[in-house]
């Protein structure tokens, strides 16, 4: 254990980084006891400016909550990997951890525990303290706790994978710079080469989604390079977390082989031999002239695209030269020698080479996916996609989940795919024209043979599409996807609602589940028709290993259930029902107070078609009340712009608001009524529309025609802001 | 006892440390000189386990000290340059050190730390060069090893401070049998306490000889005749440097140091004094045997 680990080393390695650590830990501190604090204020702001009612909550998304936790890695990880392994960079300091009675593994991995130990620290106890906080506000701030420990689990991973990524580095370089240099290349060099060239296959391929040869190819596995941009991936454990921590598990053990090997010597030095000097030295240089791979590519793989040879001649000595300067620099400054320097220029043959070498691969790589033709019997199954399940991963829809791992089998489906490829591709090879498919209808199919599976875009006529969806529909493993609905009991299952609380929306998906076994045709129906209905339940489920998600809207045709819904809704904003009424009954009253105001009318009740909503949205309202009352500060130009730009509520849209108003839930027993929910919002301000919102849900006779408010609505509105309508039908 | 055998070790083709084979017996003060580049410090890096060597051996009881933290927890080492944890005081330092080798003494550190009325607890970064260097000496006589190995550690101290290290580690070598190894350009720092010296040159060692017969082993003898002569007068004696102005000559003698008088009067010299040679005259002059002069330099 000794030869491995030793503890005295580590506890002396913790104490030298106690200073940054404890910065970092104090720092996320702050700002985790400061993002429960301004939500729980901008809820008693809101609470008393009438925007939050006592029994109103801030529903928070742990993904954006915790993504402050990313300074971990960002800054943490890669600061305090650089301090405890600076002795690596010098030589009295080297020479003297060298000299100390360790082997030289035990030396590396007490050092990277104490790294470990203090990242933990930096990131969980500012976790714990974000959990005491949202814990005191739990009344007013809703947000999955459990899912802050998940976001600091994957953190910390990914901090750990920064981290020996950059220990990888100082093994293998001798400086401060080409410390910093190597671990950029270590840590984003394969993912960015990954990302841009298997873009470049996708885009230069009508038929691909993603890059299928290699399941490393997928850009959302690593934790670092992945969360830029999409935090959301940080609240889920999922191939990323696995993926990084088996990484990070590879790194250590190649970190640690080569830690044994390194020479004290090194220190100093840019690398520690010259061969690794060498490579360094290519991949600055190759990366300068990934521009060049991507243009000879390019060229290469499309036939529409027009090489001036002038051009392409500018473009090759313009990229040769920069990768020359490149190299130049990176050597000049990591040896400080010109000769040397000057010498390194000699190795441009070599990163001609690799960028051959690179040309060849995608090559190779682009036609072995283009050319991938399955006859019908190659293949036992296919499932379907949608391009959203690929490129929203954190996010996954549970019917698409469930289509991507359905096993479909009919002959005669596989049959006109595997001819629709075919067709497609010989088509493409003809033309090489990316676009030349953009008219048809496109269907996204994994084909399976046995264990393997490939996924393309396959591009339809509209014959074929049609047979396409008959056959599919036709198939009661089809319909099975969209009516056998997860057990309510599972723990992995939560239905929740806009407007129902748990309990209800709980009653209303049982009752949904036996309504479907019944009748399930207007739910598949409306399921593939992916139109947006009000009255839905949420359904979060854990599918396949993954977190989906689902709205399954509660149909008018499932009468009794629907009526059910819509009482409950009456029931649960029956809280705003005063306010609601005021701002029907006196609309003059507060048009003027805000920027903007939205009425929106949804009518639930059309047992034949869709929801139908009438939006009725009034702009500008504020800065023109104010323009025109304090003209001082405003030029005629300003007052004029407000005046254009101004949707204001006519006499006429206010009084029939008023008649709503009157008909609220006044409807003789006998009467045929209508069920609406109300939804009325407002804001101050341009940057946060959702300042104020009020639903309200209740009955009026069905002779009153909300289509009425259609007349409202100037006609510049149509043009400007909605296209066609303002009022969606 | 440190043996070395074959021991080479080179950097980018240039070879610092070439083929050197010695015992360093337990319980000895080891001075090892030699010019800038002569490898002196690769010399101790390789014996501290700081380097591997490229080839040859080194077994410090005889055992291998390169990746065996049971032998190099037996060695402190001073080093040529001096490293401090980042604004470390000796106290934290003591710290770091007492985690680092078993038999580390804190007591002895703070002794020693007041002795050479320096202190504990202000940050090291703060010290002049010779402070740095004391408390450098202090924390590695406080490891209390049995091997201490001290490159170039007078430069920078004064002499009171010389004559106080020198003092703590011969009492360390005398008390506890521990070995020590200095290296120094100063053949003065290293002849009142070394037992025995060595020169490396060009990687190589070239001399290695207890003290006291290095400099009994050569004398200086100043002889002048009446008549004409020249160095051919001399063919029966072991010399070397024979320098002749006017009818007085000098010459360096190896060899018995009776027998050579003996011969040399039976010349009938008109004058005949055999001077002793200082540790520097005879390193001076092995140098210049093996082509380390800059005379030429200065008379040009």
């Amino acid at each position: 254990m000794k030869n491995i680990f030793n503890f005295k080393l580590y506890k002396e390695t913790f104490e030298q980084l106690k200073v940054v650590g404890s910065i970092f830990t104090v720092i996320l501190s702050i700002i985790a006891i400061l993002i429960p604090v301004s939500k729980f204020l901008e809820y008693k702001s809101g609470l008393e400016n009438g925007y939050y009612s006592e029994s109103s909550k801030i529903i928070l998304y742990s993904g954006d909550v915790g993504s402050y936790l990313m300074i971990a890695f960002i800054l943490a990880a890669p600061i305090i990997t650089l301090i405890a392994f600076n002795f690596l960079t010098r030589r009295n300091s080297s020479d003297f951890y060298h000299s100390i009675p360790h082997k030289r593994g035990s030396l590396f991995t007490s050092i990277f525990v104490a790294i470990s130990s203090w990242l933990l620290i930096v990131i969980i106890i500012p976790t714990i303290i974000m959990n005491i906080f949202f814990a005191i506000y739990s009344a007013h701030i809703a947000i999955s706790i459990f899912e802050l420990y998940i976001i600091a689990l994957n953190i910390f991973i990914a901090s750990m994978l920064c981290s020996v990524s950059i220990a990888f580095a100082c093994t293998l370089t001798g400086t401060i710079l080409t410390n910093v240099v190597v671990s950029g290349l270590i840590i984003f060099l394969p993912r960015i080469l990954i990302a841009l060239f298997s873009s470049m296959i996708v885009s230069a391929i009508p038929f691909l989604l993603e890059l299928d040869v290699l399941f490393i190819f997928r850009n959302d596995i690593n934790l670092i390079t992945a969360t830029f941009g999409n935090t959301k991936l940080l609240s889920t454990m999922g191939i990323h977390t696995f993926y990084s921590l088996l990484l990070t598990v590879i790194y250590f053990a190649i970190t640690l082989l080569l830690f044994n090997k390194r020479k004290s010597e090194a220190a100093g030095n840019g690398a520690v031999n010259k061969v690794l000097q060498t490579v360094f030295r290519l991949c600055i240089g190759f990366v300068t002239t990934i521009p060049l791979i991507a243009i000879i590519f390019d060229l290469l793989t499309v036939n529409d695209s027009s090489p001036n040879t002038y051009s392409l001649i500018l473009i090759f000595v313009i990229e040769i030269l920069i990768a020359i300067i490149a190299m130049f620099l990176y050597e000049l400054l990591s040896t400080r020698k010109v000769k040397q320097a000057i010498k390194s220029i000699l190795t441009l043959p070599i990163l001609v080479i690799v960028d051959g070498a690179f040309i060849v691969i995608l090559l190779f790589i682009f036609n072995v996916s283009l050319n991938y033709t399955p006859t019908a019997s190659d293949i036992t199954a296919f499932s379907l996609s949608t391009s959203e399940t690929y490129y929203y991963e954190d996010e996954t829809y549970y019917f698409d989940e469930k289509l991507k791992s359905t096993d479909f089998k009919n002959p005669e489906l596989i049959e006109l795919l595997t001819t629709t490829l075919t067709r497609n591709v010989n088509e493409f090879k003809n033309n090489y024209t990316y676009d030349m498919f953009w008219n048809r209808s496109s269907v996204y199919i994994t084909f399976k043979e046995g264990s393997k599976e490939t996924t393309r875009i396959l591009y339809m006529s509209d014959t074929d599409y049609n047979k396409y969806n008959t056959l599919l529909t036709n198939m009661t493993e089809y319909d099975k996807i969209f009516t056998d609905l997860p057990d309510l009991e599972k723990s992995t299952t939560v239905i929740s609602s806009r407007y129902l609380n748990n309990a209800q929306a709980k009653k209303i998906y049982a009752e949904l589940q036996k309504a479907i076994a019944s009748n399930p045709e207007p739910f598949i129906n409306s399921v593939n028709e992916d139109t947006y209905y009000e009255t839905t339940i949420t359904l979060e489920t854990i599918f396949n290993g993954k977190k989906c998600t689902a709205e399954l809207p509660v149909l008018p045709q499932y009468q009794d259930l629907y009526k059910t819904y819509c009482e409950y809704i009456a029931e649960n904003t029956e809280k705003d029902k005063a306010k609601v009424l005021d701002f029907l009954t006196n609309p003059d009253k507060y048009v003027y107070e805000y920027n903007e105001l939205y009425y929106t009318f949804t009518a639930l009740d059309n047992q034949e078609s869709n929801t139908t909503y009438y939006n009725v949205f009034f702009s500008n309202i504020l800065d023109y009340y104010i323009a025109v009352n304090d003209p001082k500060n405003y030029s005629a130009a300003q007052i004029e712009q407000y005046k254009n730009e101004l949707f204001v509520p006519s006499k006429e849209c206010l009084e029939e608001f008023k008649t709503i108003a009157s008909l609220i839930n006044n409807v003789s027993d006998g009467e045929e009524k209508q069920f609406i929910i109300l939804n009325i919002s407002a804001s101050k301000n341009y940057t946060n529309r959702q300042y104020f919102d009020y639903s309200f849900g209740f009955y009026i006779p069905k002779y009153y025609d909300l289509s009425v408010l259609d007349s409202f609505v100037p006609d510049y509105v149509d043009e400007n802001y909605y296209g066609e309508d303002d009022i969606w039908e | 006892m440190i043996t070395t055998n074959e021991l080479t070790k080179t950097f980018d083709g240039f070879t610092a440390v070439n083929n050197i084979s010695c015992n360093i017996q337990k319980g000895c003060v080891y001075g090892m000189v030699g010019s800038n580049g002569a490898g002196k410090s690769t010399f101790l890096r390789l014996i501290t386990g700081v380097y591997k060597p490229d080839k040859g051996s080194i077994l410090i009881d005889d055992e291998p000290v390169f990746e065996n933290p049971s032998i190099k927890s037996k060695i402190s080492y001073v080093p040529d340059e001096l490293f401090f944890l980042q604004g470390s005081s000796i106290k934290r330092m003591s710290d770091f050190y007492k985690n680092v080798y078993p038999r580390f003494d804190s007591e002895r550190c703070k002794y020693l730390t007041e002795a050479f009325k320096l202190s504990y607890d202000k940050s090291i970064a703060t010290f002049s060069k010779g402070m740095k260097r004391q408390a450098a000496i202090i924390l590695a006589l406080s490891c209390k090893t049995d091997y201490m190995f001290f490159d170039e550690t007078f430069d920078g101290l004064d002499p009171v401070m010389r004559n106080l290290v020198k003092g703590l580690i011969c009492q360390d070598v005398m008390e506890r049998n521990a070995t020590a190894i200095i290296t120094s350009h100063s053949l003065r720092e290293l002849e009142d306490i070394c037992d025995q010296l060595a020169l490396l040159h060009k990687g190589g060692l070239v001399l290695e000889n207890d003290i006291q017969n290095l400099k009994t082993a050569q004398f200086k003898v100043q002889i002048a005749f009446s008549n004409e002569y020249d160095e051919t007068l001399f063919t029966d004696i072991d010399f070397s440097r024979f320098r002749k102005n006017g009818s007085v000559s000098t010459m360096i003698v190896k060899g018995d140091r009776d027998e050579t008088v003996s011969k040399l009067n039976k010349l009938k010299p008109v004058l005949l004094d055999v001077l002793p040679l200082t540790l520097e005259e005879v390193f001076t002059y092995e140098m210049e045997a093996l082509g380390y002069n800059f005379e030429n330099v200065l008379e040009a």
